[in-house]
């Protein structure tokens, strides 16, 4: 590229820039964890390694106020190796913004910082409230245009679908702006994120297996951080799983109030959790012992959104209903699944001392829940 | 036959892709949720009877299009 082309690409870079995010990042339950993990996975999708090693704990809050009750246990969501991250009070930030925050997220943006913000929805198209009424809510902004006075947005929208929009800078403007009048405390969070590519994460097995047996003792994960911050009292691990299973057996039957966070967060674990476990054991352990019999776990946590947004939407219950009554069951097959998989490590990847090892604590105790397959079963046997 | 038609139909008209691959459950479609009850709401639509239930839990779509059959 000579010196007039190359300057004519970056005088197109200063007016339009749009920096890397996926809307199918492994985590989307949840706003503020997803962004992260959107940045990080559309700069560097095939490294698993920082994933894998987190989102493995799960927290049950049994007072919740404005959180859901069940999410994802993260010290600090913002907290990332392949995220340079500044953050800062709302009230601070304003010093710095000046009239315009359209104007100053371009600027940032054009630097390569993400910004992470809470706006008003009211004027954020494609939102729920949209127009209708406030609504302060967190957004990642990740690209601007300056010639068409837009900036591009990730977020939930009207369907709660983790998806891009855009919005026009003065509505932009009047969004933030109109947030400064919100009374909750955290609408003042203000983070800017920048993908750090010089970076490294390496999976640590010893690291993972202590924090999924923390997992299957219902520990609470901070514990690990008491000499930064107290740990909170809410319920980890598997006490959360079933404080959430009591939780929608206990939902009252046309309580529309159904959240869609949570069964979608539980299906994200799943899925973390078989990529997981098969790095641990490898493919052939994986494919020999557990593979089969974690999949009617997944196959019920993938069901599971849909049976909710069903209930919630269309007030048909009977898939809700039908997993309901599954879901004890489900949990100790995935308590039986992940304690299999340990023991088969513990075991020294030998085939030999699997095959002799029972597979399972409580596998006498387990029936195979009625989707498994037969060679799901025999598989199991196998190890036996 | 006619019931594979209508649900390949249906997905098409949920999700702009052709339906391939009938040895996959819901679940391998790539659907999220609203798009398996769009799904659902088109073949009800075309006069099938069947339930979210019969859609989730069938074990492949081979075996979800037997369940259309039976549901005319």
């Amino acid at each position: 590229m000579n010196r007039v082309e190359a300057e004519h690409v970056e005088d197109l870079r200063r007016h339009r820039t749009i920096l890397p995010v996926t809307t199918n990042p492994s985590i989307r339950a949840y706003q503020p964890y997803a962004y992260p993990v959107s940045i990080i996975e559309a700069h560097a999708p095939k490294n698993r390694d920082w994933i894998l090693s987190n989102f493995i704990h799960l927290a049950y809050d049994e007072h919740p106020i404005e959180s859901p009750s069940l999410c994802f246990y993260s010290y600090d969501f913002a907290a990332n190796p392949y995220l340079h991250t500044i953050r800062a009070g709302r009230k601070w930030m304003q010093r710095w913004i000046g009239h315009s925050f359209a104007e100053f997220a371009h600027a940032q943006l054009l630097d390569g910082w993400y910004i992470y913000a809470f706006v008003d929805e009211f004027f954020i198209p494609r939102r729920p409230t949209y127009g209708a009424s406030p609504c302060y809510h967190d957004v990642l902004i990740y690209g601007s245009d300056s010639d068409a006075g837009i900036a591009h947005l990730l977020g939930y929208d009207e369907l709660i679908r983790f998806e891009t929009t855009h919005v026009s800078w003065a509505e932009l403007d009047a969004a933030y702006e109109s947030c400064a009048n919100a009374d909750q405390p955290w609408t003042r969070s203000f983070i800017l994120f920048k993908f750090n590519a010089m970076a490294s994460y390496r999976f640590d097995p010893r690291f993972v297996v202590a924090e999924l047996e923390l997992f299957l003792a219902s520990g609470n994960p901070g514990r690990a951080t008491q000499g930064l911050v107290m740990p909170d009292g809410r319920l980890y691990g598997v006490a959360a799983l079933e404080a959430y299973r009591d939780e929608l057996l206990d939902t009252p039957p046309k309580d529309t109030g159904l959240d869609l966070h949570a069964p979608r967060a539980l299906l994200e674990h799943s899925n973390l959790m078989s990529e997981r476990l098969q790095l641990l054991l490898g493919d052939d352990l994986w494919q020999r012992y557990i593979s089969k019999r974690y999949s009617t776990v997944l196959r019920f946590y993938s069901a599971l959104p849909v049976a909710v947004f069903s209930a919630k939407q269309n007030n048909d219950r009977s898939a809700l209903h039908r997993l309901m009554a599954d879901f004890p069951e489900i949990i100790r097959q995935q308590i039986s699944t992940v304690t299999d998989a340990l023991d088969c490590r513990h075991a020294g990847f030998r085939h030999a001392e699997c095959r002799k090892k029972p597979m399972g604590r409580d596998r006498g105790d387990m029936t195979t829940w009625r989707y498994a397959t037969k060679e799901a079963d025999d598989a199991g046997a196998q190890g036996s | 036959m006619q019931a594979r038609k209508v649900l390949e139909q249906e997905f098409h008209e949920v999700t702009g892709r052709e339906l391939t691959d009938m040895a996959v459950d819901v679940f391998g479609l790539g659907l999220d949720s609203l798009g398996i009850l769009s799904l659902l709401g088109g073949l009800r639509e075309a006069g099938y009877n069947v339930s979210l239930d019969d859609l989730l839990f069938a074990a492949s779509m081979n075996e979800f299009v037997a369940m259309m059959a039976n549901a005319e």
